[in-house]
C-alpha cells in the first residue's frame, strides 16, 4: 500500500485546481523515452537518464514521508530503503537495469548448498576500518534472526549457517539449494554494517541518535528528524567502477503532499523524487522546468483476494470480473497515464535476468483488456447474480479507494452485489496483518513489491503455501512445484521458465487480481540529471549517478 | 495579583492532568496501530509482528500504559517516538521554534492588519469602510489550506518572490520562508478580527462620552486614542486572544503545505501513526500554550480596563 496517498488530503485536490487555474493548460501523459542499456527492458521505458555534466551542489530529494530509520533490517518502506541503498553496500549489487551481480562480495559456489563470498580487498567503512567477513557475518545473522526485530528473517529460512572462513571470506551453508537468497543478498537484507559500531550503539543503532556505519558511496553527514537525512559523497569509496556523484550533498526530506512536492520541484526547492500515483503528473510532464521519466513497471497494483468462500473464491468469477473491469480508467484516474494494461501480476520491471524468456512468457499471456460482453456471458453461465461480495477500502487513501471502486463497478457489471467496508487509513494495514480483518472482506487493494527483480519475489509471498501475503490460503501443487524448482535452479533461463510456469497458473486463476502495471515515475528539476528511472533506487547505489545538468 | 497567578497555575496543572488522560485515552481508542508506520502497508511475518508489539508494550492494558507514561513524565521523561526511537522532548524542542515563530508572525499580522483595518473601516468614510468590508469578506472565504496553495503557486512558483517550502537558515531567511505560511494562516483570522474591531470601534464612536469629548473640542486623535480605542479594547482583545490561542493547532495545515518542520504538522503525522508519546507530548504543549494565552489575556483585560479586577467573578 502506498501510505503517501493517505496524506494527500484536500491539498492534493486543491493543488490540481489551483495549478489548472494558474498554468496554461495541461497536456496528456508524456510518451515514455527510450534510452539505456539493451538488457532487461521492453521498449519504451527509460533505464538511465542523461549523465550529469557538472556539480549539482546541495541536492534535495523528496520521499513521501520522513525517513524513520537507517537500520537496513528495519528498512521496509520507500524512504528508508532509498537512503540505505546509497549509504550501505549489499553483498551483491543491483544495477540500474535491475540485474544483479557481485558487489561488496564476490560469489563462488563450491557446491549446490554453499555460497562463498570474498569481501573486496579495498572495501572500507566510512571510519576507515576495512570491511571484514566478520562484519558481513554479523550483518547477515542480524537480518536472519527472527528475534532481532528485523523484517527479513524469513528469507533466510534455508540457511543452515553463516560463518567467516577467513578475514575476508565467509560461507553460507544451506539446507537446500536457494537461488532466491542471492536476490535477497543484492537487496536490503544483504546490506552490510560495521559490527563494532552496531554493537556499540545497541538499541540506538540506525536511529537519529545512533546513526549508522556503512561502506557505501555516500556517508551520513547529519540527520535531524524533520530536517531530513543529509548525505555526502564518500570520497574514499572503494568501488572505482561506479561513477563519482557530481554533487556536494544530498538531503532526503519527507514531502507528504502532492501540492508541496509539485511547487518544490517546479521551483527547484526540491531537485527530484520518485513518485507513485502523483495527482499533478500531467502538469509536471508539460512543465519546462521539470523532466519526467518513466521506467519499467516494478510495483504490483492489485486487488488482494482474501475470500475463501463466496463468489470471489471462484477463479472463474474472478476472470469475469477481470474482463469487466475498466483498467484504462484506473490508469488515467489513479496513475495519470503512467501505467499499462498488465498481462500478469509482475511486469517488465521485475525481469532482472533471462529477460527474453520472461518477455516470451509474459507476452504469451493475454493482455487484460476489458470485454464487457464476454464478462457478462461468462458470469451468466456461473449463476452468481445477486450474490454478495465485500471489498475493503479506505476513502482516506484516494489511489487505493479509486481502485476499489473500479473493482466494485466491475463486480456489479456482472451481477454481483457489492458492499464496501470503509476503514480509516491507519486501520487499512490491518488487512495485511490481522486475520480477522482480512477474513472480514473478500478483496482489498494493494501496492506491493518484492526485494529484487524476479516475479517470483512477489509470487512466493502470495501464491506459495504459507507465504506471508497468502491471505486466502491458495495453493496449487503445480505452482508449488514450479516455485520450488525455481528456488533451487541455478541456471537463470531454466529458473525463469519455472517461474513462468507458476506465473501462468497464478495469472489464470487470478490469485491476486492484477489491476495495472504501474510505471516507475522519476521526476527531476532540469538542474539535475542522472538518476536511474528504474526501481533500483530502493536497492542499489542510484544517487552515484546523480549530478548537475 | 500573586493570588490570581497562583490560582491560575493550579488550574493549569489540573487542566494538564485531565487533558493528558483524555488524550491518551482518545488515541488508545482511535483506530489503527503504530505498527503500520513501520511496515509501509505490506505484510510482515507474524513473529516479527509479535516482536514489535512486545517491544512497544502494545498488548498491555490502557491503564498500565498510561501509568508508565505518567510516572516517566513526572521525572521529565516524556517517552520516545515509536518509529524514530528519539526522545519526545528532543523532538518537540527541534520543532517548537518554527511553530512559535510562525505563530508570532501570524499574530503580528492578525493584530496589525486585522485591528488596523478594523479601525480604518470604522473611522473612515463610506468608500473606505466598504473597501475594508470587501477585503475582510474575501479574506474570510480563504481557509488556510486554500490560501496556502494559492499563495504557494502565485507568489512562490509563478512569481518566485518567496520560497515554497522549508524553514530557512538565519533570522531574515526564516522570516522570508515564513511569510507565505503566516499570510495563509492569518487570512480567516484577520477577517474575524477586522469585523469585530470595526464593530467595537463603531459602537464606541456612538457613545455619549465620545460625543461629549468631541463637543468639548478635544483633538480627534486624542478622542480616538483615549476614549474610543481604550474602551473598544476589551472585545478586540478577546477575539485576538482566542484566534492566537488556536493558531498552534491550525498551523498544522500550513506547516504541512509549506514543508515546515513544526509542531502542528508533526502532531498530525504522529496521530496518524498512533505514536502515543509524541501525541501526548505535543498536545500537552498545546494545552499549556492555550492556558497561558488565556492568563495573559486576563491580565491584559485588567491592565486595559481598570474596572476589571483580576480574578473577579460576575455578581
Amino acid at each position: 500500500m502506498q501510505d503517501s496517498t493517505a496524506r494527500r488530503k484536500v491539498l492534493g485536490v486543491m493543488a490540481v485546481g489551483a495549478v489548472l487555474a494558474l498554468t496554461a493548460g495541461c497536456s496528456g501523459a508524456p510518451a515514455p523515452t527510450t534510452s539505456g542499456s539493451a538488457t532487461a527492458q521492453t521498449s519504451g521505458f527509460t533505464v538511465d537518464t542523461p549523465a550529469p555534466t557538472k556539480d549539482a551542489g546541495d541536492v534535495v530529494w523528496a520521499t513521501y514521508r520522513e525517513t524513520q530509520t537507517l537500520d537496513p533490517i528495519q528498512g521496509f518502506d520507500y524512504p528508508e530503503q532509498t537512503a540505505d541503498s546509497i549509504l550501505c553496500d549489499s553483498l551483491l549489487r543491483q544495477k540500474n537495469d535491475m540485474s544483479y551481480g557481485n558487489g561488496l562480495g564476490t560469489l563462488t559456489q563450491p557446491s549446490d548448498t554453499e555460497f562463498d563470498f570474498t569481501i573486496n580487498a579495498n572495501a572500507k567503512f566510512w571510519d576507515g576500518s576495512p570491511v571484514t567477513a566478520a562484519d558481513a557475518v554479523f550483518s547477515l545473522k542480524r537480518a536472519a534472526d527472527p528475534k532481532g526485530g528485523g523484517f527479513y528473517s524469513a528469507v533466510f529460512d534455508r540457511v543452515k549457517s553463516i560463518e567467516a572462513t577467513g578475514d575476508k571470506t565467509l560461507k553460507i551453508t544451506l539446507s537446500q539449494p536457494d537461488y532466491w537468497l542471492l536476490g535477497e543478498l543484492s537487496s536490503t537484507p544483504g546490506e552490510i554494517v560495521e559490527q563494532k559500531y552496531a554493537e556499540a550503539k545497541g538499541k540506538d543503532f540506525g536511529t537519529v541518535t545512533g546513526g549508522t556505519m556503512c561502506s557505501g558511496p555516500f556517508k551520513l553527514d547529519s540527520w535531524q528528524t524533520g530536517k531530513g537525512v543529509k548525505m555526502v559523497p564518500n570520497t574514499n569509496y572503494w568501488d572505482t567502477t561506479l561513477p563519482k556523484p557530481k554533487l556536494t550533498s544530498i538531503t532526503l526530506i519527507g514531502v507528504p503532499d502532492d501540492a508541496t512536492f509539485t511547487a518544490g520541484v517546479k521551483t527547484g526547492a526540491i531537485d527530484g523524487g520518485y513518485s507513485i500515483a502523483l495527482s499533478t503528473l500531467a502538469q509536471l510532464s508539460s512543465d519546462p522546468s521539470v523532466k519526467v521519466y518513466q521506467g519499467a513497471p516494478f510495483l504490483a497494483a492489485a486487488m488482494v483476494i482474501s475470500a475463501t468462500k463466496g463468489p470471489l473464491a471462484d477463479p472463474k468469477v474472478r476472470q469475469a470480473v477481470s474482463l469487466a473491469i475498466d483498467r484504462k480508467g484506473i490508469i488515467n484516474t489513479v496513475f495519470h497515464g503512467a501505467g499499462n494494461i498488465p498481462h500478469a501480476l509482475q511486469a517488465s520491471g521485475t525481469w532482472g535476468t533471462a529477460v527474453d524468456t520472461f518477455k516470451t512468457g509474459y507476452d504469451a499471456l493475454p493482455a487484460m483488456d476489458q470485454d464487457l460482453a464476454k464478462a457478462q456471458s461468462l458470469a451468466k453461465s456461473l449463476n452468481i447474480a445477486g450474490q454478495n461480495v465485500t471489498i475493503g477500502t479506505s476513502s482516506g487513501i484516494p489511489a487505493l479507494n479509486s481502485e476499489a471502486l473500479a473493482f466494485k463497478a466491475a463486480c456489479e457489471a456482472i451481477g454481483l452485489k457489492v458492499t464496501l467496508q470503509n476503514v480509516s487509513p491507519s486501520n487499512y494495514i490491518n488487512y495485511f496483518i490481522d486475520p480477522k480483518a482480512w477474513g472480514s472482506v473478500d478483496a482489498f487493494a494493494t501496492s506491493n513489491y518484492g526485494d529484487y527483480a524476479d516475479p517470483a519475489g512477489l509470487y512466493k509471498s502470495m501464491a506459495a503455501k504459507g507465504g506471508s501475503q497468502n491471505f486466502n490460503g491458495w495453493t496449487d501443487p503445480q505452482t508449488e512445484a514450479a516455485l520450488n524448482a525455481a528456488r533451487g535452479e541455478k541456471d537463470d533461463t531454466k529458473r525463469a521458465q519455472d517461474v513462468i510456469t507458476a506465473q501462468k497458473i497464478i495469472t489464470d486463476q487470478l490469485v491476486w487480481f492484477p489491476l495495472v502495471a504501474a510505471n516507475n515515475v522519476l521526476i527531476m528539476n532540469t538542474k539535475v540529471t542522472g538518476a536511474p528511472a528504474t526501481f533500483v533506487y530502493m536497492f542499489g547505489p542510484w544517487a552515484a549517478y546523480l549530478g548537475g545538468a | 495579583m500573586l493570588a490570581f497567578l497562583a490560582r491560575r497555575m493550579a488550574m493549569l496543572v489540573a487542566t494538564l492532568l485531565v487533558a493528558s488522560f483524555a488524550i491518551y485515552g482518545a488515541l488508545y481508542l482511535a483506530p489503527g496501530s503504530p505498527i503500520a508506520a513501520l511496515t509501509g502497508g505490506r505484510s510482515v511475518p507474524p513473529d516479527v509482528l509479535a516482536q514489535l508489539e512486545e517491544r512497544y508494550h502494545l498488548n498491555e492494558p490502557f491503564l498500565t500504559r498510561y501509568w508508565i507514561w505518567f510516572t516517566s513524565a513526572l521525572h521529565g521523561d516524556l517517552g520516545e517516538s515509536i518509529p524514530l526511537h528519539e526522545k519526545v522532548s528532543t523532538l518537540i524542542g527541534q520543532r517548537i521554534g518554527v511553530t512559535i515563530q510562525l505563530v508570532m508572525l501570524t499574530a503580528a499580522i492578525i493584530i496589525i492588519v486585522g485591528v488596523g483595518l478594523g479601525i480604518v473601516g470604522a473611522l473612515g468614510r463610506g468608500s473606505v469602510d466598504g473597501g475594508v468590508l470587501l477585503v475582510s469578506t474575501v479574506s474570510a472565504a480563504l481557509p488556510a489550506f486554500a490560501a496556502a496553495v494559492i499563495l504557494q503557486f502565485v507568489f512562490g512558483v509563478t512569481l518566485g518572490w518567496f520560497p515554497v517550502l522549508g524553514n530557512g537558515d538565519g533570522f531574515l531567511d526564516q522570516l522570508r520562508h515564513l511569510t507565505l505560511p503566516a499570510l495563509a494562516l492569518a487570512a480567516t483570522s484577520v477577517a474575524l478580527v477586522t469585523r469585530v474591531t470595526r464593530t467595537a470601534v463603531r459602537e464606541e464612536l456612538d457613545r455619549e462620552h465620545v460625543q461629549t469629548a468631541v463637543s468639548r473640542g478635544l483633538p480627534w486623535r486624542e478622542v480616538v486614542r483615549r476614549h474610543v480605542l481604550r474602551n473598544a479594547a476589551i472585545p478586540i482583545t478577546t477575539v485576538v486572544g482566542i484566534t492566537i490561542a488556536s493558531l498552534i493547532a491550525l498551523a498544522a495545515i500550513v506547516e504541512t503545505a509549506f514543508g515546515l518542520n513544526g509542531l502542528g504538522a508533526y502532531l498530525v503525522q504522529a496521530a496518524q501513526n498512533k505514536d502515543f508519546a509524541v501525541v501526548q507530548g505535543i498536545s500537552l504543549v498545546l494545552v499549556f500554550a492555550f492556558v497561558i494565552t488565556n492568563v495573559v489575556i486576563d491580565i491584559a483585560y485588567a491592565i486595559l480596563d481598570p474596572r476589571v479586577t483580576l480574578g473577579s467573578r460576575a455578581q
